[in-house]
């Protein structure tokens, strides 16, 4: 939004007062403070390396755990589906008919999805799902990057699966009913 | 007069179920799982006749190969502000995958009873009343009348 002088002068946009530019100069203090303790925390060459007798130099053993628990963790990822165990309504967030709920049939998609997380409880699903009667199908195993390109694959697929075609043309989605977004 | 109308397709749902059976089982098995019977089976009981504490159960099993690594270190909980509990059972995915239709529902059936006898460990749920015993009485004797478990003779 331009803002004129004239519209300034007349007090037309309100100017901010002595006791809001003190906030902000302290919201700027606060935020100064943050970043300098951010830049001590960052991890310091030492920290990471050891210095061999002679003269080489090594991960120290913690930093290479760390690397290959890292590395561990994005190899086993699984990209899965979530598809309906019955036949029923369930919510739609892609429907663009004006309708918050699909008629799903059983075995249909209503979710690709893909996760590194080995513990449910710290993915998004908490142990049940978003909707009643829907279950996770593990379709594929692999690299987080594999699994992605699975899961996107199918999703940008869904349009012409038999299951979408066979829906009257104004019903039809252009991604899953549960998915919101193309990633 | 009573008004008969299917509402079944036309209508989205408004009720919340409270006994909720889903699966996480990887794609070669998921055609034998029997969700779907057990959760009709278990429409006959109601949980507020074990608990005035628990709104929702929701009962996953797990099948996975043991080279899937994700989703392995899932467990039972208890959410005593949601009221909800959620319960995880790993079924053994070589002797699920080489089973036939009717061991399948068996070994299904079978976890979600020995599950039961498990709330005590829960987390949280001990402090709370859930009459865990007379619970899996009446899921046992509907397992029972389904012929998914064998019939047990008391003296």
């Amino acid at each position: 939004m331009k803002v004129s002088q004239e519209e300034i002068l007349s007090n037309k946009i309100k100017q901010p007062d002595k006791k809001s530019l003190k906030s902000t100069n302290l919201s700027i203090s606060i935020v100064g403070l943050l970043l300098c303790l951010f830049v001590y925390a960052v991890l310091k060459y030492e920290d990471v390396v050891d210095e061999q007798p002679d003269g080489t130099v090594i991960l120290k053993p913690e930093r290479e755990a760390k690397l290959k628990e890292g590395i561990k963790k994005i190899e086993k990822c699984t990209q899965y589906a979530l598809v309906a165990t019955e036949d029923g309504w369930f919510p739609c967030y892609t429907c663009t008919n004006g309708k918050n709920f699909i008629f799903l049939s059983r075995g249909e998609i209503w979710k690709y999805g893909y996760t590194c997380e080995k513990d449910i409880k710290k993915d998004r699903y908490k142990g049940d799902f978003p909707a009643q009667n829907l279950e996770a199908i593990p379709q594929f195993k692999g690299f987080l990057q594999e699994c992605k390109v699975e899961e996107l694959r199918k999703i940008f697929n869904y349009p012409i699966l038999p299951e979408n075609q066979k829906r009257k043309l104004e019903d039809r989605l252009a991604r899953p009913a549960g998915n919101n977004y193309d990633t | 007069m009573t008004l008969n109308v299917n509402l079944t397709q036309n209508t989205p749902p408004t009720e919340k179920f409270v006994l909720d059976i889903t699966s996480v089982a990887w794609h070669e098995v998921s055609p034998k799982m029997r969700n779907s019977e057990l959760r009709k089976a278990l429409k006959a009981l109601n949980i507020v006749n074990y608990t005035s504490e628990i709104k929702e159960v929701y009962f996953t099993f797990m099948v996975l190969p043991a080279d899937v690594e994700t989703w392995r270190d899932s467990k039972s909980s208890y959410s005593p502000q949601k009221k909800k509990l959620s319960l995880i059972a790993w079924l053994d995915y070589k002797k699920f995958a080489q089973a036939s239709d009717k061991e399948a529902i068996t070994m299904q059936a079978q976890t979600y009873l020995d599950t039961i006898l498990t709330f005590p460990t829960i987390r949280g749920l001990k402090k709370n009343p859930f009459d865990h015993q007379k619970f899996y009485n009446d899921v046992k004797a509907l397992f029972e009348k389904n012929q998914w478990i064998p019939t047990t003779i008391s003296s």
